[in-house]
């Protein structure tokens, strides 16, 4: 978090406001539009489980291309270079293709309606409350921070207050997801996705032909940074240093295994897109289908933060007065005349909403279903939990407006926080995945394997990593290093602890762990799912080629 | 079956009265209708666009390519969604396009396919400003 330079103010005219304003009035429109399919709580929360598999998946990514991802990623290649591919095709493409083949037929296939009630059933209440709460209030707090840094964003682009942007963004957010629910927010998510696109792909083409294409982006980097900069794994051996502070055993493990893994395999604000889809076929799909536009981002989100380096190599250096972050809001105002500015403004904007209100629908639907009706009000009307999961939904990003006031004084806290709940992903995925493969796997082991997990990494990153025990050059190496900590110790405690504690009884894990089915749970194939391009082995399998190919450019 | 399973029941009640799949507009409407909407408004700056914007885009009239792909994907769009309408409520999901950017047409194996599944609660227009 900080305060962009002041010359980043945007020529914007009267034709960019236009696009910006239009846009605004269809974001609502969608969500007046879709209020009306909304009749049961199922309808809001999970849009009746009867999506198409390219809109949900779609939103799935949209979910994710947050601004706070798009920004921070541009930031990433300026600052660590090619490098920064990594947290796409090593850190997305495989952990996508493990949630659509292996654990969505548990997931879907249970009829649970989130990722915490799958924890209900397979453990218990225990772990369940333990995650529902840990989930809810990251959710709020998470969509305060995109808040927040969208207000800074949109004061140093657009001149706007900090308190207008973040008034004006919260209140469409929460208009739209209170009518229509999760229907409104995927296709809003939707329409963000190509907004975001018609967006970044302008900057990036002006941006390169500025530079002198690809070759002389290549060349000026190779000049000033060195070789390394432009390639995926130079200088990654064990014992080497390079700027990201991690050898190929932390990227691939810490950063391709535990932490992707555990964000895109039990973040339920990625998860419940899929949840959405219509059919099995259709959930498995979900993140397959994402998995392809995911593999070509780096190339208008990364490439753009190269190029701001190439144009003003002074950026993020403590002479200068733009950061890292500025790369993106750099470009536009060098690069952009009228018309396409204001859709990139637009696109930024929607970006912004989009990180947020995923965050706000999946924040409702656990915060109703998993702590409201599970544990204070149970066995009320359908009709009295959709009323909740509304009520619940305006409360979320009233808090959520609060904490971005807030984090305007507290902007440290807010980033500790954003690192403590990525550490809470890694041992829930742990106790997941042991849970869906192992019968005998106990409650309390679940508990005690989330709970020790997420401490161990607490633990290592603001102990061990801040007070310099143990030594790891930079915070990306010890975030990939606790992330193995916390995978590591939450098996080995579970491990330990079922032995000594009562197994559920096995009749009441039919569908929720490997080689048992759920009684009554198969449904046919709805017809032409057959078709060989529909099949999940097949995307699945060729987005994990065409994501090894892609490094093929920049290994050797 | 015992309590453990009440909840799949539940869920598989809620389906059945869903409304979503039935009054769901369709969302390439509103994809299409903005896009077009939008590559209007930027061809307008494209084919307006003084000599000193096109220097700042390194001499390509940024507004001008960018307008002209955005009207093709909108229209692209608006066609995908009359070959290919949604399926009407209460009938079985048809076979959907399902990759991203998958135009109208792009591999179509002749699944079978009910012509006339003209959908009658879709809402028109939504939303288009």
């Amino acid at each position: 978090m900080h305060y962009l330079a002041e010359g980043l103010r945007l020529p914007t005219n009267a034709l960019d406001y236009t696009i910006l304003i239009l846009y605004f009035v269809v974001v609502l429109g969608v969500g007046f539009a879709a209020r009306a399919s909304v009749k049961t709580s199922l309808d809001f929360f999970l849009s009746g489980r009867s999506l198409p598999a390219w809109v949900t998946g779609l939103a799935f990514v949209a979910a994710n291309l947050g601004a706070l991802e798009i920004l921070g990623m541009a930031a990433n290649g300026a600052q660590y270079g090619v490098y920064t591919v990594h947290w796409y095709w090593v850190g997305a493409i495989p952990a996508m293709v493990f949630l659509g083949l292996v654990m969505m037929p548990f997931y879907y296939g249970s009829k649970v309606r989130s990722v915490p009630e799958f924890l209900l059933h397979r453990y218990g209440p225990s772990s369940h409350l333990l995650s529902s709460i840990i989930f809810s209030i990251a959710s709020v707090l998470i969509a305060g921070v995109n808040l927040y840094a969208m207000a800074i964003v949109v004061e140093a682009l657009l001149g706007w207050p900090q308190w207008v942007a973040i008034v004006v963004a919260g209140l469409f957010v929460l208009a739209y997801i209170t009518l229509g629910g999760l229907s409104s927010a995927i296709y809003n998510e939707v329409l963000q996705f190509f907004v975001i696109l018609a967006a970044l792909i302008p900057l990036t083409v002006v941006g390169l032909r500025r530079i002198g294409g690809f070759g002389g982006l290549k060349d000026s980097l190779t000049d000033s940074h060195g070789p390394n900069f432009v390639s995926a794994w130079g200088g990654t051996g064990i014992g080497s240093a390079n700027p990201l502070g991690a050898n190929w055993l932390t990227i691939v493990l810490g950063l391709g295994f535990c932490l992707s893994f555990g964000y895109w395999t039990t973040n339920f604000a990625e998860v419940q897109r899929a949840l959405s889809a219509k059919n099995l076929s259709a959930a498995q799909r979900t993140p397959l289908i994402a998995a392809f536009p995911k593999m070509f981002i780096p190339l208008i989100v990364v490439v753009p933060g190269l190029i701001a380096l190439v144009m003003d190599p002074d950026i993020g250096s403590k002479t200068s007065g733009l950061q890292y972050n500025d790369a993106i809001p750099l470009l536009m105002s060098e690069l952009l005349p009228n018309g396409v500015l204001g859709l990139a403004v637009t696109g930024l904007l929607a970006a912004f909403m989009a990180g947020m209100a995923a965050n706000v629908s999946s924040f409702n639907t656990v915060f109703t279903n998993d702590i409201w009706r599970a544990y204070v009000r149970k066995g009320r009307s359908d009709g009295y939990y959709l009323l909740t999961g509304r009520v619940v939904t305006a409360i979320g990003v009233l808090v959520g407006m609060g904490t971005a006031f807030i984090a305007s004084s507290f902007s440290n806290i807010m980033n500790y926080l954003q690192t403590l709940f990525s550490f809470f992903n890694v041992p829930l995925f742990c106790v997941f995945i042991i849970g869906m493969f192992w019968k005998r796997a106990t409650a309390a082991a679940g508990f005690w394997g989330l709970l020790c997990g997420t401490v161990a990494a607490l633990i290592n990153y603001f102990w061990l990593y801040r007070a310099d025990v143990i030594s790891i050059p930079s915070d990306q190496g010890a975030n990939f290093v606790s992330a193995i900590v916390a995978f590591v110790v939450g098996g080995v405690v579970m491990v330990a602890v079922t032995p000594f504690t009562k197994p559920r009884p096995v009749e009441s894990l039919a569908g929720l762990v490997y080689g048992t089915t759920a009684p009554g749970a198969a449904e046919p194939p709805a017809p032409g799912d057959e078709a060989w391009y529909r099949r999940p082995a097949v995307l699945g399998w060729s987005a994990l080629i065409l994501a090894a190919l892609c490094y093929i450019p920049f290994s050797l | 079956m015992s309590e453990e399973y009440e909840y799949r029941h539940e869920v598989e009640d809620l389906q059945q009265k869903s409304a979503t799949a039935a009054r769901l507009f369709d969302v390439r409407r509103i994809i299409g209708g903005l896009f077009v909407i939008y590559a209007i408004i930027v061809l307008i700056a494209g084919f307006t666009a003084s000599d000193a914007e096109v220097r700042k885009a390194s001499g390509i009239n940024i507004n001008l390519w960018t307008g002209w792909c955005m009207l093709a994907v909108g229209l692209l769009f608006l066609l995908w969604m009359r070959l290919r309408p949604l399926s009407a409520p209460g009938a079985k999901p048809k076979p959907d396009p399902s990759r991203p950017g998958a135009g109208p047409g792009a591999g179509e194996p002749g699944a079978g396919e009910p012509g006339a599944g003209e959908p009658g609660g879709r809402e028109p227009g939504a939303g288009e400003g």
